[in-house]
């Protein structure tokens, strides 16, 4: 496993090591702050349509899908690089970030597959990114829980 | 599906996630904070187990070699010993094999000379002498 997991050769890591270390968590948290982003652009303004499952939808609820990814985004993107002395504060930020973020994605896919159930890749697509927001949620959430566990061993032996 | 019931699961898939997900962030805010120096700590830590359980099981296994290797080398003292000895042996009933066939020839050849002097031999009171057979060579 160490020879699939980015080591940074800076201390501290500069935000091309932090870009290269979680390369597709940061991808899909910046992609749905994108999407939020268009999404908010074509509430705005008239003409422009991103998504054409969207605008069968009221604007309320538009705008709270809109919310959900792009708050979601920003959360995780924060937590992944949080640089505080408190690394747990980082983790619940990346948490409740992806929760919204898969929460955002899966509403997404909701609405591109009741307005075209044929189009498999564009209601699949939402998918599948909600889907693995959702399994980085379930690892922030195991990497605190297995520290947790371990550092009163590690501080335990260590006060000897 | 009408867009009453799209908007309805919408809005209930992201409440839902969104009050666990805000709930959640309490909790973890009202643990324990955990430090980067403590991070590194179990980091360390498990690196260090993790080492410690590599050595550990090295040893068990040259241990384990060690005890094979001398009882294999006890089989093979016991085999060596139990080989020379049948050297030993064999070397012994070869000895006896050689002076037997010698005999023979021996016998062999006093009974030809017996059959080709037979004309004189018969005439003779006395059966011939038997052939002197050495007891070793």
């Amino acid at each position: 496993m160490p020879s699939h997991v980015y080591k940074p050769r800076h201390d501290p890591p500069t935000w091309w090591d932090r870009l290269l270390v979680h390369p597709m968590d940061t991808g899909v948290a910046l992609l749905a702050i994108q999407f939020a982003a268009l999404i908010t652009l074509s509430l705005m303004v008239p003409g422009f349509v991103p998504s054409r499952s969207m605008e069968e939808l009221e604007m309320w609820i538009v705008f709270l899908v809109a919310a959900s990814l792009g708050t979601g985004g920003l959360l995780a993107v924060v937590g992944l690089n949080w640089r505080g002395d408190e690394v747990s504060h980082g983790w619940a930020l990346e948490r409740f970030g992806w929760i919204l973020a898969s929460a955002g994605f899966a509403a997404y896919s909701v609405t591109v597959l009741t307005h075209f159930p044929g189009s498999l890749f564009s209601w699949a697509v939402p998918a599948a990114l909600s889907l693995m927001s959702g399994l980085r949620l379930w690892s922030v959430n195991q990497i605190e829980r297995n520290m947790r566990a371990v550092i009163p061993l590690a501080e335990g032996g260590n006060s000897e | 599906m009408n867009e009453a019931v799209i908007a309805s699961i919408i809005v209930a898939i992201i409440s839902i996630a969104g009050s666990a997900g805000f709930w959640n962030y309490r909790q973890s805010r009202r643990a324990e904070p955990v430090t980067q120096r403590s991070a590194d700590l179990a980091v360390a830590h498990t690196s260090q187990e993790m080492a410690l359980a590599v050595a550990a099981a090295a040893q068990a296994y040259s241990q384990e070699i060690d005890r094979v290797l001398g009882e294999t080398r006890a089989e093979l003292h016991a085999l060596t010993g139990r080989f020379t000895a049948l050297e030993t042996y064999v070397r012994e009933q070869e000895k006896t094999v050689r002076r037997q066939a010698h005999h023979l020839r021996i016998l062999s050849e006093a009974w030809d000379n017996m059959i080709s002097s037979w004309p004189t031999l018969r005439l003779g009171d006395m059966a011939p002498p038997k052939p002197h057979l050495p007891p070793d060579d």
